[in-house]
Order: structure tokens, then C-alpha cells, then sequence
């Protein structure tokens, strides 16, 4: 790994695990800020793939985090993009090939925006009267340039008829920004919420960099878990949809639903499925939930089955049919 | 001038005109004329020498998607090329009918579609200026954030096809980070639409081939984008450092601590008395300050003033000897900073900031430059003609490259035009690894072919000089047929991937060719 301090770029084999990356660069004082799901996949595999990277720094992602490329195309030609932080030198060539499965190439090296480890973490969980309130307040922080480095909105799901939820957050970087960021966010959390003891984030922050829990709690011990859903909505659609998926769930099977990423126009709810008997209706809950988000105009991004068994999951991450021609042809 | 009738046929004017309406579809010469260039240098010299060498046979002025699509389809069957046409602002010659063919003008496509307060976007149509709606915007208590020099004569469909920046870029983002979605017309008619959702996944996101396209693979019709609440707080801050390279590293430490100024500029030394430190500091200070200046920099004031003046033309012949009186000036940068937000998150920020630079720089300067650059900042659009008057040529170049080669990119391009321009530079458009060079450069030539191929020489050698430091040749005035001969060096083998991407969107290649790369027509052969 070859580090540029100056910049806070680091050159890094694709062929490494993002755990291994991540930390060889902390015992530099470095750290790229992104959590994964699972310690054991490759880097290329997140880039060639459509992997969620879980929790994230200010909306970042590992697309967002990329600087530039060594990519080997198919007829051996190897090319080292242009290392700047923007260019207008026509379309972004570098997106044909993240997530084309190495279709069109192969992506050897990445040159990875980095950054200083923090000089401080701080998180807090407020529990909103509604789920509505935690909503608009999350919207309306990310909106006015004051995003978390991480989130977690879930409704409590002890009693089927609370509307109340759970909103725990962190914000991390040099103190007395840090600082300032999460006391702006705390004190929009002042009317209609109530602030919590619990502690918020991960205490040893080894999930990663910001300290952010694991978006699921694990259940895997009296529940096996089948599916798991990434979906992008846009705003106005989150509350009905978390509070739908909360209603479709109850007293039939478990499943956890988190708002997990904040964007200006959008959010990320990561759904996980467990079941604790027959399973056969799991794949047509996958399709209809597709739908359900199909009609509020939102995305399935990301379906994995976690039992690795199952044949009848495709088309519910839809595919555009101009990205498949475009895919065909290079 | 003369101006050949166009050669379009009666039938194929009447099937346009069947189209978009009997007033809008223009033959006439001084349409022909008037959209046969842009605000590229190149086209004012033409211009200056009574050339039109690219005229369109024909202006067309759709209203609607519709119309758009059906234009590109009878333009696909009839294999006749299409140049996109939005403001006619960008300085590239992106908008230059090479091959001639139809113009397509997309200004009646000027409305604010819808805004959408919960999401914080807007839908426009790509013939919207950007001053315009930042005004009907600004009504609505909104901004767009998005601030180029140009803004009273650019158009949003162009911001998106040169992937433009504007001057507060630091906190809105450059288009690439406002744009949500789009609709685009393909050549045959073909109507498609990106996701106007995120992926935070590895999934190609099409908003980034499209964005930059410079109207190689389409028309764009319709623009999602962001919008943000118009800030209440403003403050302003102003510096006074050591030379190019302490301001650089005092815009990088900004940078990188997680702060996002709205406005961070630093100018190079003969940049920093054409910007001036106007408005600050009090009369004392400028006194002290004014005692201090050396016989060089008073030299240089005067040259300064001296060149805004008519007699430009006999300085701008000996742009070696004025660029070697430049870097005898005493190393003093101007930095400017503007924040803003709400009140805590604008004190907070400017604090923060100043804790940052005061200890860096030789001297604070209070609000005052900061305040005066942000009520002229437009005006520098409007200065080219008169340099063009005096006689002299004048252009801008944006480079893009990581803070560790920054200093070295701006002295190797310095070094490689002294002898051919009058050469200076500001930095702006800074980020967490790097930031944009924005070099501005003047010749008064021995003749008007001296001119052309003055104009191409230190082109050339500035582009060649920054891929050779690892640079991108264009930060946000895109590529047009001005760089177009250079693409394929920044692209390397990923050349391949755009051209089969463009065979297979536009096969009879109609659309702006010439541009951005030379892929099906050699742009060399094309530039007179």
C-alpha cells in the first residue's frame, strides 16, 4: 500500500479485503472510514459487485471514496486513470466498470480517498414520539450540511401499535467540529424525542471508524436468517414504507428494518428476514416488497439471499435496460 | 462575410418546420451565423478575422421532449449531424458545428418544471439560465448553489454537459454532486431516463456517462437536481500568505479538517493585485501596508493598471519579459473565504478556519477583499472583449490535480508558456485531495495567422505539460473540440469503452461530432 499523506490518497490492491486495508492504514493513522458486512470479501468483489458497503462517513461510499483506477480490460490493455479529484474530460469512463462484474475489465488498483484517524467519536440515541418526527429531523439535519457520520432509524418493534422510534447517531472528525455537529444534531432532537442512556455506538468502534453498531442485532441463535434487502427511497416515502413493512411482518416473521444511509434526496432502508419455521413464502415476499417499492418510486438495490439456496430472487433488483446495452457492448 | 444558402433541402426544412413550428426553424443568415460559435476564444478570433468556417445549414428550436425526440429521429434517418446548442457560454467550442448540419437550440426549453421541498430537488428544462433560476429560486426562500462566472449567459443543460463548477463549489458541489437524474433524448428518438435515487452500490450510474457527454450521446430534456435552503449567515475572511505554496496549505488543511467553505480562492502574486485587496484593511493598515510594498510590486501595480488601459497591445508582445518581472515580485497571496449557513454553523466554520490559516499567514485582512470579491465576482465573464478590442488575445485554462503535485503542475505549465503568453493563475474549487488550477493567459500577436497559431501552439504545450504532471486537462470547462485532440491521451485504453459506447447510442454518429474525442471525425483535419 503506498500512501500519499498530503492528499490522503492511498494506492490500494484490489485484491486485498477492506478489513486488511483498513487495518494496515489505522497503524498509519489512517483509516477509510467504511464498515463491511463481511471480513472475508475482496475488495474487487465490492467494486466488480452490487454489495452494499455498510456504514458510511458524511454519505460516503466506496464509489464516492475512489480516486482513481488501474484497470486491466479484457484485451490485456492496462490503463491508470487520471489521479485528480474531479475532472470535466467528458463522461466518468471509471462507472462502466464498478459493478459490471468484470465484464468490461478489471479494477487492480484503487487510489482511496483516506483520512486522519479522528481526534474524536460521539454518539447518542434518542427514542422520537413517531417515527415521522425522526424522519423529518434526520431529512432536514442531512439537508442543512450537518449528516452524520452514521445512523441507525428503526421502530421500536416491541409493540405493534407504537409508532415510536429509534434514532441512534454518530459523528466523528477533529474535536471541536465534532463537537459542534453533534450538538447542532442534539439540539434538533430537543422537542419530540427522548434522549436515551443506552450507548449508541459499537464501544471499541471496531465495526468501523465512526463506532457505528452493527446494522442488524444477531437473532441467527433462534432465528435463521433468509434475505436481506437494500432499498433506496426517496424521503416523503420512508415512514409509510418502514411502518408498512413493520405492519406486513407482524405475528408472521421477524424482520428488521433500519434506515441506515442519509442522502440530500434519499435513504437507504436495509430490511433483514428471519424465519422460525416454514420458509416457502419468503420468496414471494421478496417479490412483493420489490413491488411495494416499485410503486413508491423506489429502488431495490441489493438482495441477498443468506441461506444461499434459493433460485426464484431474480429480477427483484431490477435491471435498466440502457445499462444492460451499454453492458452488452463493452 | 458570405454566407452559402444552407444546404438542406425545401422538403427537409418543411419536415422540421412540421415539427417545431413554421418560426422555428431558421435559415437566415445571421441565425446561422450567430449559432455557429460559442464563447470559445477561437470562434471570437474567427469572428475579429470575418470567418464563419462552420456554419449550420439550419437553427431549430424545439419546445418539448417530444419535439426533441422527433428531430433526432428525421436527423437519424436522414443522416444529417446535430450540434446541441444551449446558452452558447462555454469556452471549449463544444458548441461549434463542425460538420454543420442542424443546430438544435434548446431555449424554449426554459422552465422550472416543478420544485420538490421535502426531497430538496427541482426539475428544469436544460434551456433555464442559471441566474434566472436562481432568482425564481431565490423567491422561494431556495438555491441552486451553483454560481459560474457565466451565470446570466449559461444555460443548465450545458452545466451538465461540461460538467461545470461555480464558485462555491466547496460547500453545493460541482454538477456531478448536484445532479440526481435525467431525461435524455438518444439519436433515433429513443426517450430514456436515469435513477434518480442513489446507488450506493457499485452499479453503473448512467448520470456519469451522460454528464461531460458534451452532447456526443444525446440531448438532455429535462434535469432532476438539488436544491438547498437559502443560507441566512454569511461570513467573510481574507489572508494575506507567504507565496503560492503556504496558501495552498492553508486551502488543504481547510480541506481536509471536514470544512466546507462555500467560496476558498487563492490568487497567485500578479493575480492577487489584478483581484486586489479592496474593502480592507482600515486606512491605517493600507498605509503600513503600502510603505512596505517593494519597488517591483509597485512596478507591477502600475503595469497592472497600465494594461487595463488601451495600450495593452505593445506589453502583450513580450509576454516573457512581463512574466519574467512577475516572479520578481515579493511572494504575498490573496486567499478569500467566504462561510456560510446557519449562524452557528457559519461562526463555527469561520473559527474554525481562521484558527487555521492565522497562524500561516502574514496578514489578516479582515472581511473587506472577501466582501469585494463576492459583488464583482461575475464581472471577469465580461472582460475578454475588451482585451480582444486592444488588440490582444486572452483565454482561461482549469487544470484538476492531488494537493501533492499541485505547486509543481503550476510552475511546470508557468514554465513551459513564459515565453508564448502572459501567464497568472488563481487556485479554487478545492478538495479533501486536491484542488483546481485556474490559469489565465494573454499574447498580442504579430498578425491575425500569428494569432490562430500562437492560440494553438501554447495550447498544445500547456495540455501536453499537464499529462506529463499526471493532471486532468479540464476541471469544468469541458473538452469541445479545443481539447479534443487530448482526450484520447487522458482516456488511454478506456478510449475504447466511450467509442463503442457511442457506436452503439449513436451509430450513424450525428450527433456533435468532433467533439470530446475524435472518434468519428478527426477533429485535427476539422480545426482551421
Amino acid at each position: 500500500m503506498k500512501i500519499d499523506g498530503y492528499s490522503l490518497l492511498a494506492t490500494v490492491d484490489c485484491a486485498e479485503k477492506p478489513s486488511a486495508i483498513e487495518k494496515a492504514l489505522r497503524t498509519e493513522g489512517y483509516t477509510f472510514g467504511l464498515g463491511t458486512l463481511d471480513n472475508e470479501t475482496f475488495l474487487k468483489n465490492y467494486l466488480h459487485g452490487d454489495a452494499l458497503l455498510d456504514a458510511h462517513i458524511s454519505g460516503a461510499d466506496l464509489v464516492g471514496l475512489c480516486a482513481s483506477m488501474k484497470i486491466r480490460l479484457l484485451n490485456g490493455n492496462t490503463q491508470r486513470t487520471v489521479e485528480t479529484p474531479r475532472s470535466a474530460a467528458g463522461p466518468d469512463l471509471r462507472f462502466l466498470l464498478l459493478g459490471g462484474a468484470g465484464r468490461a475489465g478489471d479494477i487492480e488498483e484503487l487510489a482511496l480517498k483516506i483520512r486522519p484517524l479522528p481526534d474524536k467519536m460521539l454518539a447518542a440515541t434518542y427514542i422520537a414520539h413517531n417515527l415521522e418526527t425522526a424522519v423529518e429531523t434526520l431529512r432536514i439535519r442531512v439537508q442543512n450540511f450537518n449528516p452524520p457520520a452514521w445512523v441507525r432509524l428503526t421502530l421500536l418493534d416491541d409493540d405493534i401499535q407504537s409508532d415510536q422510534a429509534r434514532l441512534s447517531f454518530g459523528f466523528e472528525g477533529s474535536a471541536k467540529l465534532c463537537e459542534g455537529q453533534f450538538d447542532d444534531f442534539c439540539a434538533a432532537c430537543a422537542t419530540g424525542f427522548t434522549k436515551t442512556q443506552a450507548p449508541a455506538g459499537c464501544p471499541d468502534g471496531s465495526h468501523n471508524m465512526a463506532g457505528a453498531p452493527p446494522l442488524f442485532s444477531d437473532m441467527s441463535k433462534t432465528h435463521k436468517p433468509e434475505i436481506q434487502i437494500g432499498i433506496m427511497l426517496s424521503w416523503e416515502c420512508c415512514a409509510a414504507f418502514m411502518r408498512e413493512m413493520k405492519k406486513r411482518s407482524a405475528g408472521i416473521y421477524i424482520q428488521q428494518c433500519v434506515l441506515s444511509k442519509a442522502y440530500h434526496h434519499a435513504a437507504l432502508l436495509s430490511l433483514r428476514i428471519y424465519s422460525s419455521g416454514t420458509r416457502d413464502w419468503i420468496e414471494n415476499e421478496a417479490h412483493e416488497i420489490s413491488e411495494l417499492t416499485k410503486k413508491d418510486g423506489g429502488r431495490v438495490l441489493e438482495l441477498i439471499d443468506l441461506t444461499g439456496e434459493r433460485t426464484n430472487l431474480k429480477n427483484i433488483v431490477p435491471s435498466d435496460p440502457l445499462i444492460e446495452r451499454i453492458r452488452r457492448v463493452i | 462575410m458570405i454566407i452559402n444558402k444552407s444546404s438542406l433541402t425545401e422538403a427537409q426544412l418543411a419536415e422540421l418546420r412540421r415539427i417545431v413550428g413554421e418560426g422555428n426553424v431558421n435559415t437566415g443568415s445571421a441565425d446561422r451565423w450567430a449559432l455557429s460559435r460559442d464563447m470559445w476564444p477561437k470562434t471570437v478570433m474567427w469572428t475579429r478575422h470575418g470567418q464563419a468556417p462552420h456554419l449550420p445549414d439550419a437553427v431549430v428550436l424545439p419546445s418539448s421532449t417530444a419535439e426533441v425526440s422527433a428531430i433526432l429521429k428525421w436527423a437519424d434517418v436522414n443522416r444529417i449531424t446535430v450540434t446541441p446548442y444551449g446558452a452558447g457560454s462555454g469556452v471549449s467550442g463544444g458548441g461549434v458545428p463542425l460538420a454543420g448540419g442542424i443546430v438544435v437550440d434548446v431555449k424554449r426549453m426554459n422552465h422550472l418544471l416543478k420544485i420538490d421541498i421535502e426531497n430538496m430537488c427541482i426539475d428544469v428544462e436544460p434551456g433555464i439560465y442559471g441566474e434566472r433560476l436562481e432568482r425564481m429560486l431565490n423567491a422561494q426562500g431556495l438555491t441552486h448553489g451553483h454560481f459560474p462566472s457565466s451565470i446570466y449567459c449559461s444555460s443548465v443543460g450545458g452545466y451538465v454537459a461540461a460538467r461545470s463548477a461555480g464558485q462555491a463549489s466547496s460547500r453545493y458541489g460541482k454538477m456531478e454532486d448536484m445532479l440526481v437524474g435525467l431525461e435524455v433524448v438518444l439519436p433515433g428518438g429513443e426517450i430514456v431516463e436515469t435513477a434518480a435515487l442513489p446507488s450506493c452500490t457499485a452499479l453503473p450510474d448512467l448520470n456519469q456517462i451522460f454528464l461531460g457527454s458534451e452532447g456526443t450521446l444525446g440531448i438532455i430534456t429535462r434535469i432532476r437536481m438539488r436544491v438547498h435552503t437559502l443560507s441566512p449567515e454569511h461570513r467573510y475572511l481574507a489572508y494575506h500568505f507567504p507565496g503560492v505554496k503556504a496558501g495552498l496549505d492553508a486551502m488543504r488543511r481547510v480541506m481536509q479538517a471536514g470544512l466546507q467553505p462555500a467560496v476558498l480562492r487563492l490568487y497567485d502574486e500578479f493575480d492577487t493585485i489584478v483581484a486586489g485587496t479592496h474593502g480592507a484593511p482600515g486606512p491605517q493598515e493600507e498605509a503600513t501596508i503600502i510603505e512596505q510594498r517593494s519597488r517591483y510590486e509597485i512596478f507591477v501595480d502600475d503595469l497592472s493598471s497600465f494594461m487595463k488601459k488601451s495600450s495593452i497591445r505593445p506589453v502583450l508582445k513580450h509576454p516573457g519579459l512581463l512574466n519574467s518581472a512577475i516572479r520578481r515580485l515579493p511572494a504575498k497571496c490573496l486567499l478569500v473565504i467566504v462561510c456560510e449557513g446557519d449562524k452557528t454553523q457559519a461562526e463555527r466554520e469561520s473559527r474554525l478556519i481562521a484558527d487555521i490559516c492565522s497562524p500561516l499567514a502574514m496578514a489578516d485582512l479582515g472581511e473587506g477583499p472577501a466582501r469585494y470579491w463576492e459583488k464583482h465576482r461575475y464581472k471577469i465573464s465580461y472582460k475578454q472583449s475588451k482585451i480582444f478590442d486592444a488588440g490582444a488575445w486572452v483565454d482561461t485554462m482549469e487544470v484538476a490535480i492531488k494537493w501533492s503535485e499541485v505547486e509543481k503542475l503550476y510552475q511546470a505549465v508557468r514554465r513551459a508558456v513564459q515565453n508564448k503568453v502572459f501567464i497568472m493563475a488563481h487556485f479554487s474549487h478545492a478538495y479533501v485531495d486536491g484542488c483546481c488550477i485556474y490559469f489565465s493567459f494573454s499574447r498580442a500577436s504579430s498578425s491575425q495567422a500569428a494569432e490562430l497559431s500562437d492560440y494553438d501552439d501554447t495550447w498544445r504545450t500547456a495540455l501536453r505539460t499537464i499529462h506529463e504532471n499526471g493532471g486532468t486537462i479540464t476541471h469544468h470547462h469541458g473538452v469541445g473540440c479545443n481539447k479534443a485532440p487530448f482526450i484520447p491521451d487522458e482516456y488511454g485504453v478506456l478510449k475504447e469503452l466511450y467509442v463503442k459506447i457511442k457506436k452503439e447510442l449513436d451509430p450513424h454518429a450525428i450527433m456533435n461530432p468532433g467533439k470530446l474525442m475524435p472518434d468519428t471525425i478527426d477533429a485535427k483535419e476539422l480545426r482551421p
